[in-house]
Formats: structure tokens, sequence, C-alpha cells
């Protein structure tokens, strides 16, 4: 959707922007990987990505990209490569990589960024069609449709996936052994997963039955792993309807909101001093199992990497044998419902002719079979490859839970990145938060605050409502 | 009419020195212009420029992504009509209020009481609890925030100490302990500052009114208050302006939750701004600081210059 | 002792032991002390946790060990104390000397306009950092100033509205005549600020460098926003970057930020006898 500006706002843009920035003569000394007449054999690309949250922990991360960065010199010695790794949370790396776009002089080459952000970056022209560059890609082609589309603009494709999260159902074997409840378990719909979170209260009252993201401190991921898998299992799933208006009122997002007042009522779900840990909380669940007090959680699939020995969030050896793994029903019956996001690779759409192929052969080896399992393993990401998901490499990092988050991914579907994406998930988890911590709210109580604040936000012509 | 129109320069030193001293009075001498340069021209090229920016934007479309990230300009009212129709603005203005009166109160009496108990306190007593109170002002923000964050949350110090483990004081009443943490991390200036200024006020004063059998009470009301009210008066516009601009600390806290319950004016704009991109709207909500805090300044000019 | 009006009053010593001044001097020291505790409530889980190899949000009984400040006194976390030290006191003296300059000339000199200045200097204060920062952002990025020194600049500016005034009201108390004094021995305007002004000023200068410190010391919005070179970022942004990892380790992060918090208490202590003697403040506004 490409918003064509008259020529004038341009120059008055240049003006401006020209005025504030005192754009004298300065000419900026530092070029990275920006325009200009290269020579051509020595080559330069930077590549942006961020360092603390995008694998499990910031020395993995580190480990991996040197790793692919090593393997890449070797092999095309003529060529520079600087990392960029950016620190900080999620939000102040997208804010800083937004600002590293914004001057042409400044825009990595390559850059590693969350899904929901490939159309905002595609329509502020920022990233270059790889349509015809994936063309020699063997790993690309493998790609299941429903992944390959998730860079698809108009046809063109701006994104790659470099790894995918979906989301499923854990459970402590043990505790639901002593709730009576027969293993293993595969709650056919939304009935069951309460009907077994009440028996666990009762057999166990000091266990938390059921994990639920709720509330924003987890930022605009939290509702991905949480409430919107529900809303993905409704009887409406819709979020964005095909002319860009975004849902705020729908049977969907009441059944799932109903789903979080049932749950919340009688004292099923976690209390928000977790929930609304400014600390991740969609990692609690993987400490709160190793401690034995958390029954079930709806959560992604990391949360079984985050026992292995090498990320330790915490190190559970047993984890394999104790905990279960189940797909999350619909509510109807028939089937899984996750939502699927995951991190993408896209190309500067300033990059020269030489640096787009050079960037090419780079993501050619960080997406070869070894690399790109690494990545999944220490990301926590299921790979965008199918027939990596019955590779040992993959399935016998944390055993057996990669196995069976590869399982249910065709289950899936993508969550939308638009730009009144931010202000809708804020709305739908502020629902989410004040059903967990005034669980008399009802599912259409919360519903009407996520209307009232999305509407505010976006204004009437930006929303619609469903039945 | 003519008074003294004639000054008759030959007579007399007094004559003199009026005469040199008036010259001092009208002339603006380079130097003092001089030594404005480095300050002023500092904040000129690094503040008026970038906020006059600021301002503009506000009435823009920029955003940090989308389509007009890159082509934007001017809309004129746009935002001022959006910002008007903004339920959730006013909400946040509402809460900002409450925070900074809170804070104004708290701070100023909690700042007294201590500075005013630490002058007669003993020795030891004044350096430990002095020194504790300004380490918990000169502390950064983001350790205030996680500190108060772990003793206000469930299973944190206050709960655990109360021997009610599971409240969880920061959602029940999010507003009140970010409130009580800005509080905390500001009475240190404040009784520092008090403190000078007690000692400042002459001892004879203080015992005349004890000759009079003066109560506490009528001490405190007619002459400390008097005295310090310069000072009072600073502290509270100081509190103001410091409290309106607060980030980190309710960032770290509460990141403006839960739902918008602390979703003060500097957090809405930087939600505006960053989380939904919409640049320009963020920056006419902090014009909308902008504004407040000349509006404190314009108060403590005319309240102080009241004396 | 002698009135104002000549009358002589007889009182009692100021410590004699009379029973309202026991009292009152238990009952101050009581009260005292106990506000003293409520402010150290909050710190408490910061000292508990930097001890403790198990800690998490909530205090418990620590499993006593230094490892947690062994392992963040090394490498790139000292590192970025160390660009905090630099950011910090680069800051502090862009700005006390342009303080300095701009009070003394505010505080005695003639100045067209200098009622609208003032008010100026004290309502770019209230500017929100966050919306400032990225027009600032845009110009060093141009010019390729996205590094320790220009951040440092513009730190000193988001600290000199304070350290204006701060100094401004303390130089208004020092008395002219020793200016006049001076000037009488032909003493230039730098000779005047060097041996007059400033040593008797000192308290509010201090007060007023000790501000700017501690502004520059706990930024964090800054920093992340304009400095891009990792080896170059300082404490606030390493502690919450720790606080923002999936895997976060408490322990460590409490003893980080003790040890981020030792600097400014050294400061406060060498200067608490300036602070002592006189931090005047709110004399009134002098036009």
């Amino acid at each position: 959707m490409n918003i064509v500006r008259k020529l004038k706002r341009s120059t008055v843009n240049k003006l401006v922007t020209g005025t504030a920035v005192m754009a004298l003569a300065a000419g900026s000394t530092v070029v990275i990987g920006g325009t200009g007449a290269v020579a051509a054999s020595k080559v330069t690309i930077s590549v942006a990505y961020a360092a603390d949250t995008t694998f499990d922990t910031t020395p993995l991360g580190l480990t991996w990209w040197t790793q692919v960065k090593k393997e890449f010199q070797a092999k095309y010695p003529n060529v520079t490569v600087n990392l960029i790794a950016i620190h900080g949370g999620e939000p102040d790396f997208l804010t800083k990589i937004a600002l590293l776009y914004h001057n042409s002089s400044t825009a990595p080459t390559l850059t590693q960024f969350p899904s929901t952000e490939i159309a905002l970056y595609q329509s502020s022209g920022y990233l270059m069609s790889m349509s015809s560059l994936l063309k020699g890609s063997s790993w690309f082609a493998q790609y299941p449709t429903v992944i390959k589309n998730e860079g698809n603009i108009g046809g063109q494709i701006y994104a790659v996936s470099a790894g995918e999260n979906n989301n499923g159902i854990y459970y402590d074997k043990a505790i639901l052994q002593k709730a009576g409840i027969k293993l293993p378990w595969q709650p056919k719909n939304w009935n069951d997963i309460i009907t077994a979170a009440q028996a666990i209260k009762k057999a166990e009252p000091k266990v938390i039955p059921l994990w639920l993201n709720a509330g924003t401190a987890a930022g605009p991921n939290g509702a991905g792993y949480g409430i919107l898998n529900l809303l993905a299992g409704s009887s409406n799933p819709t979020i964005e309807t095909s002319s860009g208006k975004m849902v705020v009122s729908s049977s969907g997002l009441l059944q799932a909101l109903n789903f979080y007042h049932s749950v919340f009522a009688d004292g099923l779900g976690a209390p928000t001093a977790q929930l609304f840990s400014p600390n991740n909380a969609p990692n609690i669940p993987s400490t709160d199992f190793y401690k034995g007090t958390l029954g079930i959680a709806v959560s992604a699939n990391f949360i079984g990497g985050n026992w292995t020995k090498q990320v330790s969030f915490p190190y559970w050896a047993q984890a394999s044998t104790a905990m279960g793994v189940a797909g999350l029903p619909t509510s109807s019956g028939k089937g899984y419902a996750s939502t699927l996001s995951g991190w993408d690779y896209g190309i500067s759409s300033h990059a020269s002719a030489a640096q787009a192929a050079a960037t090419m052969n780079f993501l050619n080896i960080a997406q070869d079979s070894t690399n790109l399992i690494d990545a999944a393993n220490w990301a926590g990401w299921v790979p965008p490859v199918q027939s990596d998901w019955t590779v040992p490499l993959y399935t016998n990092f944390a055993a057996p839970f990669n196995e069976e988050f590869g399982k249910l991914l065709p289950y899936s579907t993508e969550l939308p990145s638009n730009s009144n994406y931010s202000a809708w998930v804020q709305g739908i988890e502020q629902a989410s938060g004040l059903i967990a911590q005034t669980p008399k709210t009802t599912g259409a109580q919360a519903m009407a605050s996520m209307k009232s604040y999305v509407t505010n936000q976006l204004g009437p012509s930006a929303v619609t409502t469903l039945p | 009419m003519m008074s003294t129109a004639v000054v008759d320069t030959t007579t007399g030193p007094r004559v003199a020195e009026l005469w040199k001293s008036r010259q001092d009075k009208e002339r603006t001498k380079w130097s003092s212009i001089l030594l404005l340069t480095p300050a002023l021209g500092l904040l000129v090229v690094l503040f008026l420029i970038p906020m006059g920016f600021a301002v503009y934007l506000g009435l823009t479309d920029l955003t940090l992504l989308g389509p007009t990230s890159i082509h934007w300009g001017f809309t004129g009212m746009q935002n001022l009509t959006r910002l008007k129709q903004d339920t959730e603005f006013w909400s946040s203005l509402w809460t900002t209020g409450f925070f900074i009166g809170g804070s104004i109160v708290g701070v100023v009496f909690l700042g007294y009481v201590l500075a005013s108990l630490l002058q007669r306190a003993t020795t030891w007593l004044r350096i430990v609890v002095g020194g504790i109170v300004v380490v918990s002002w000169m502390m950064p923000a983001v350790t205030a925030g996680m500190t108060w964050y772990a003793s206000t949350t469930g299973n944190g110090t206050f709960a655990t100490l109360l021997g009610t483990p599971n409240s969880n004081f920061l959602d029940a009443q999010p507003l009140l302990i970010v409130t009580l943490a800005n509080i905390w991390s500001m009475t240190g200036f404040c009784m520092l500052v008090m403190g000078a200024a007690l000692r400042n006020i002459p001892s004879e004063a203080i015992e005349a009114a004890m000759v009079e059998n003066a109560s506490t009470w009528q001490r405190f009301r007619l002459i400390v208050l008097p005295l310090m009210r310069g000072t009072i008066i600073a502290v509270v516009l100081l509190t103001a302006l410091l409290s309106l601009a607060n980030f980190s600390l309710i960032y770290i806290m509460t990141q403006g939750g839960p739902g918008t319950a602390t979703n003060i004016l500097p957090l809405y704009s930087y939600q505006q701004a960053f989380s939904f991109n919409n640049l320009a709207y963020g920056a006419l909500i902090g014009n909308v600081m902008v504004l407040i805090a000349t509006v404190f300044g314009v108060l403590y000019v005319r309240i102080a210059s009241r004396s | 002792m002698t009135l104002s009006d000549g009358t002589v009053v007889e009182l009692p010593p100021e410590n004699a032991p009379t029973q309202s001044n026991t009292v009152r001097k238990i009952t101050g020291n009581t009260i005292l002390a106990g506000l003293g505790l409520l402010f150290l409530v909050p710190m408490l889980w910061l000292i508990l946790a930097s001890i403790d190899t198990n800690a998490t949000w909530a205090i418990e009984w620590p499993h006593f060990s230094l490892r947690n400040f062994q392992a963040v006194l090394t490498g790139s976390l000292l590192h970025s104390l160390w660009n905090s030290v630099v950011l910090a006191f680069l800051s502090t003296l862009i700005a006390s000397v342009a303080g300095v300059f701009a009070a003394y000339s505010f505080s005695r000199r003639k100045i067209p306009f200098k009622g609208a200045l003032l008010l100026f200097i004290l309502f770019t204060s209230g500017v929100p950092l966050t919306i400032m920062v990225i027009p600032v952002y845009e110009i060093f990025a141009h010019y390729g100033w996205l590094s320790i020194l220009p951040t440092a600049v513009f730190l000193s500016v988001t600290s000199l509205p304070f350290e204006v005034y701060l100094m401004k009201n303390f130089i208004d108390a020092v008395p002219e005549d020793l200016e006049e004094a001076a000037r009488m021995e032909q003493a230039s305007t730098l000779q005047v600020l060097w041996r007059v002004i400033i040593p008797l000023a000192m308290p509010g200068i201090a007060a007023a460098a000790i501000f700017g410190f501690v502004n520059a010391w706990g930024s964090f919005v800054v920093p992340l926003i304009l400095i891009s070179n990792g080896s170059q970022q300082p404490a606030p942004i390493a502690l919450y970057t720790f606080l923002t990892l999936p895997k976060p380790e408490f322990g460590n992060i409490a003893a980080y930020s003790l040890v981020f918090c030792v600097p400014v208490f050294i400061l406060y202590a060498a200067s608490s006898r300036l602070f002592r003697e006189g931090f005047v403040l709110g004399g009134g506004v002098k036009g």
C-alpha cells in the first residue's frame, strides 16, 4: 500500500530537514554501506542485529554471528563485513533501527528484525525487493508457503525468515497426574483446559494452575504468546479486515476474553506480580515449571530451549521427561491454533548491486543447514526450512520440545504487520491485563474497554466491528 | 519638567561618584555578553533549535516508520484537533497533576521535617540518617525504579516486612506507589536546601519568640515560614519541574501501567512517539509539557518577586 | 543577651538539661530514626540481593557471597563504569564553566532582556528530553558525532539551566564591596572571578556542579540514543540491558547498582562540609 505524495511535499520536507539539521556542506565522513561508487573488487556491507534480545543469551548471539562472519570471510575475502550489534531491549533496538534507516548513509545493508515490522519498513521505502536475488537460494525454495509469504508484499519478497515462533501448551506431567488427568494430555477444546486447571487447583492449591500471558509489561510480543493464540482459535480470528481496518469487537475477541475471564475469575491464573513483571514475563514459566509451582502454560516454543545447558534459564536436565507438550485446541475442537511470528532479514534499498550480491552470499551462508539450525536452537526458533524440523541437530537440542513445536507449526497463522497494529495490540493487552488484575471484569467489559481505547487511538475510520 | 537636568560634575567627590555609577549602570559591557556566550550559545544551538524543530514537528504528520517517515509535511491544526478529542491525553493530564501535586506535598513536608529534626539531632544520628536520605536522592532513576519495584511488588520487601507476602501494592495502587517512590527520590535535595535555609534564620529571632512563650506552631508560622518563603517556593518549583519531566523512574517500575494508571505525560509522549511510531503527535504532547513548565516558571517569578 | 531594642534578657543556657529540652530531643531523635529507617527499607533489596547468589525480586535470607561484585567489576561492565565517569566529568566541567560565567553575568551586570533570558533558561529545564533527543540525533548523525564527547556536551546543556540558577543565587549573596576593592586594584573580570567570586560562592558552585554530575551520571535516554558505539556506552545502559535480558541475573544487577552509586556517595561525603556551610536558595528573584 504505497501512498504517493506530491512532489511539493517532498521539497518542503527537504527544506525543513535541511534547515533543522543545518545541512551545510559537511558531508559525512562515515560511510556505512551507503551509496557511492565503490571499487569493484572491495565491497563493504554492514549487518545490524539485536545483541541482547534475539538470541536466548547475549553470548550465544555473539557466538553465532561471529561464526557466520568467519565462515563468510573465509569464502569471500574481498568483502568487508561490519557487524553492528545493537544493545538494549527490543523497543530500544527497534527505535535505533528506525533511526539508522532514516539516513541513507547509516542504513545497514542487512538487518535482522521482527516480522511484525516488515510492512512498516517496506512502506517507508527502506527495503529492497529480494525476489530476483533469491532465485539461486535453495533454502528459500524449501520454506512452507505461509513462511515464504511473511515477506511478500504486492507480489515481491522484501524479507526472508531467519526463524519462527509458534505457540502451544506445556504441562507438568507429575502435577497433572496428581490431579487425576490422563497422560499424555491433549485437550480437545477450551473447556478441557479449564477443567484440567480446576482439577489442578483442587489437588495442589499451592500451584499456579494455568499460565496465560496478560498485560502490557511484556511489550507487543506478549499478546502473541498469549491471548492472540486464543483469538486465532476462535470462531472469528480476524484482526485486520481486507480493507485495512482493525477489528475492535467481534465474536472471536469476545470468546478469547471470556476464556480469560473464566480462568482468572476462578483463581486459575498466575498472579499479576509475575504477569506484569518488567523482566520478560513470557520466560517466567520456565522457572516456575522447574520449581514445580506451575501446572499448565500456554506459551511459545522457546520455553523448551530455556532448560538446556547452553541457555540455562534454568538448566533442567529432567525437563524432557517431566514436561509434556500439547497443541492449543480451537474453540470448536477442530485442529490447533497458534500465532506465527519471527525474525527476518531485509536488505537496504540503498544498497548497491555489488553490495546486494555480497549480502546474498552472506545470507546463503547464514541460512545453510548448520547455521540455520544453530540459530534456531540458540534463539528459540523453529527453523523456516521444513525438512529441518526432523533433523537431529534440531530435535536433539531441546528434546522433545523442538520436535513437537515443529509439528505444530503448520497450524499457525501469521500476525499482521501494519502501522495500526501497535495501538491495537496495546488495547488487547490492556484488556487482558484488566481481567488478570480485576477478575470480576467480564469478557464483554474488557472488550468494551479495548474498543474505546483503540478507537480513541486510531480514530473511528480505522476500526470496525465484526459479528 | 526639569529637575536635576544639569549636573555640576565639578563639585565634590560624591557627585563624581554618582556620575560614574550612573555611567556603569547604563552601559552593557561587552564582557557581560562575552561571559554569557558559552551558556547561551550551548542553549541556543543544542536546545533552542532542536526545540523549535520539535515545536514544528508537533504540527506535522512525521512518523518513525511508514510512508510518512519519508514524505511528511505540515498538517496544521490536525494534531491539535486530535489532542482535544484524545481521552487518553486528558486522563494522562489528570494523572500527571496528581503525581506532581502529591510529590510537592510529600517532598516539602518531609524535607522540612527532616531538615529541622536533623538540626537538633545527635551527631551520629544526623550523619547516618542524613546520609541515607541523600543517597536515596543521588541514586540514579534506573536503580531507584528497580529497588522500588522490588520493594512494592508481590513478595517484595514491604509485603514481606508487613507479614503479607502476597500483597502486590504496586499493582493495587500504582499511582500512589510511584508518587511515593518519586517523593523518596527527591526529598534528599529538599532536605539539604531547607537545612541551609534554616541555618540562615537568625537565632535571635527564635530566642525572642521563646522569650515570649510562643508555641512551636506559632514559632513556625510567624518566624520560620516567612523567612523560608523564598526557599520553599524555589523547592516547590524544582519539584514540580522535575516531577513533570520524570520518565525513567515510572518507566522502569510500571511502563505506564497497569493499563494507563501511571501513564503521565512524558510516558504518554514516549509511547506515542516510539511505540506507536507517531513522532509528530508525541512531539505535540511534549510541547504541552513545555507549556505547563512555562506556566510553572511564570507563576514562580510572580510569587517569588512579590515579597 | 541583648535584644534589638536594647532590653537585656537572661536566658537559660541553650543546652541546659531542662525537662522539656530532653523530651524534645528524644522525641526528635526517635522520629528522625524512624524516618531514616523508612527511607532505608527500599534499599534493603539492593543490599541483600547483591550479596546473594540466588537473588530474585523477593527479599530473602541471602546465600552469602561476594561473587556478584566480582562478576560486575570485570571487562565490559567495568568499562561502562569508566565511560560513565568520563561522560559525567566532561559534562560537569562544561556546564560548570559556562554556568559560572553566565551566573556571574546575570548576577552583577546589566543585560538587555535579563528577565526574559532568565525565564527562557528556566523554561528550557522543563523540556522533555525524549522528544528533544530526536532532532539532536539527526544533527549529530549528520556530522558523525554519535560518540561520547558530543554527548557530554549535550548532557551539559541539560543541567545548565538549574546550574545557572543555583550559582546565580549564591553569587547574589556575595557582597559587592570585595569586588569593588579588587577593581580598584585594576583587576580584570577574569581575575575578579577567580580571586573573589568563585572562592566566596564556592558552596553554591560546588552544589551546582554536583547537581550537574549527578544528572549526567544517571542519564539514560540521552546516551542510549546518541552513543552508537557499544564500547562507549555508560553504566545505566548496561544496567538497563541487564534488566531486559531474557535471563536476568538479579544478584549482578543489584551489585552493579550498588557499585554505580558509590561515586556519587563519595562526592557527597567529600563535599558535605560545603553543603553544611551554606546552601542558600531562593533569595527572591533579582532582576
